[in-house]
């Protein structure tokens, strides 16, 4: 017997304000469950979400974004998901891709979301993170050797195989080549779509600055040593 | 046999040191054993500083000195390691503690909260 589709879209979040409302509630027009996991923000946001038909999970300290997602990914498979979603809390990821990202799935394991897939999407993202992101591409190439289009796109798609086989142990930014690496060794079928980010005045401001970037050089050359 | 200054100052350092490891290490006896050592090595070269100079020579390293900074730089950097190691596997399971306490307390609000 099939089990029926039971989709979790995991939203981590760290002072976010009023944008994760707004977020929150275009996700919930989806029709699929919505999990927020918040990250120790200083004020508890559930006050401003809890109208809202969603599921909510709470850290009581800062641990990070890994760490949130995969929070968030143990309270999914708990409750039974056959797939699940990251999406940015800050509005920068397209709720349309979902569709798209649920349709690539059937044949794949991991459905990662690229901004260099389509001509008019490479365009949105800023230069100097163009090519901050070549670097963190050949990094990724070096620690798991998959050459993709595109590294750190926090949007992606991962379903209960890959939900299974995969626990983030980087609480930090270095989770997302943590997420390829354990997908390569555990033999899951990795497929990039092309999605639009969406930068906004908030996002940009909220984003990674260059110098993180050494940091989580550091937390994935400590991760293979020990 | 004249003391210096110097040598009383560094042996009364190292004493309180192995006392101080020793209450640390108190079920641990290969540690205890592993400082004991190290202190009583520490001890006969205070006091006697020429035979470190010996030491080195007979290993190919010019001078004492020379011999004890290799030496410190290889602790440090082990050392180092050392806890980045286990300050990672703290991390490890100060996550594991967190996540857990956050997943008991997770809120469902999809029944009660008004579907639009």
């Amino acid at each position: 017997m099939r089990m029926p589709e039971q989709v979790y879209i995991v939203i981590p979040s760290y002072n976010e304000g009023a944008v994760l409302r707004k977020t929150v509630e275009s996700v919930l027009k989806t029709g699929h469950q919505v999990v927020v996991v918040d990250d120790g923000s200083r004020e508890n946001p559930w006050p401003s979400l809890n109208d809202l038909p969603i599921h909510f999970v709470r850290h009581p300290i800062n641990l990070g974004q890994g760490a949130a997602l995969q929070t968030g990914m143990d309270y999914a498979l708990a409750h039974g998901a056959t797939a699940v979603i990251h999406l940015d809390a800050d509005g920068q990821h397209d709720i349309e891709a979902i569709p798209r990202f649920l349709e690539a799935l059937k044949d794949c394991d991991i459905v990662l979301g690229s901004r260099f897939l389509q001509r008019g999407d490479a365009a949105l993202v800023p230069r100097g993170k163009r090519i901050l992101l070549t670097f963190a591409r050949l990094v990724n190439y070096v620690f798991t050797g998959l050459w993709l289009t595109d590294a750190h796109n926090g949007y992606r798609c991962l379903n209960r195989r890959a939900l299974e086989s995969i626990h983030l142990t980087e609480n930090r930014m270095a989770h997302a080549t943590e997420i390829l690496s354990l997908a390569h060794t555990a033999h899951l079928r990795i497929r990039e779509i092309p999605v639009t980010i969406h930068y906004t005045d908030y996002s940009r401001a909220k984003g990674q600055k260059w110098y993180n970037s050494l940091n989580i050089l550091f937390d994935l050359i400590l991760n293979k040593l020990m | 046999m004249q003391v210096a200054i110097i040598q009383v100052i560094l042996l009364v350092l190292i004493a309180l040191s192995l006392w101080l490891s020793l209450l640390v290490m108190r079920f641990q006896m290969a540690g205890r054993l592993f400082f004991l050592v190290q202190f009583v090595a520490g001890a006969i070269f205070v006091l006697k500083p020429e035979w470190l100079g010996d030491l080195a020579q007979l290993i190919g390293v010019g001078r004492g000195t020379d011999l004890l900074l290799y030496i410190l730089i290889m602790v440090f950097y082990i050392t180092g390691l050392f806890t980045i190691a286990k300050f990672r596997k703290i991390e490890k399971t100060h996550t594991d503690i967190i996540r857990a306490m956050a997943l008991q307390q997770a809120i469902d609000n999809t029944e009660t909260a008004h579907r639009r």
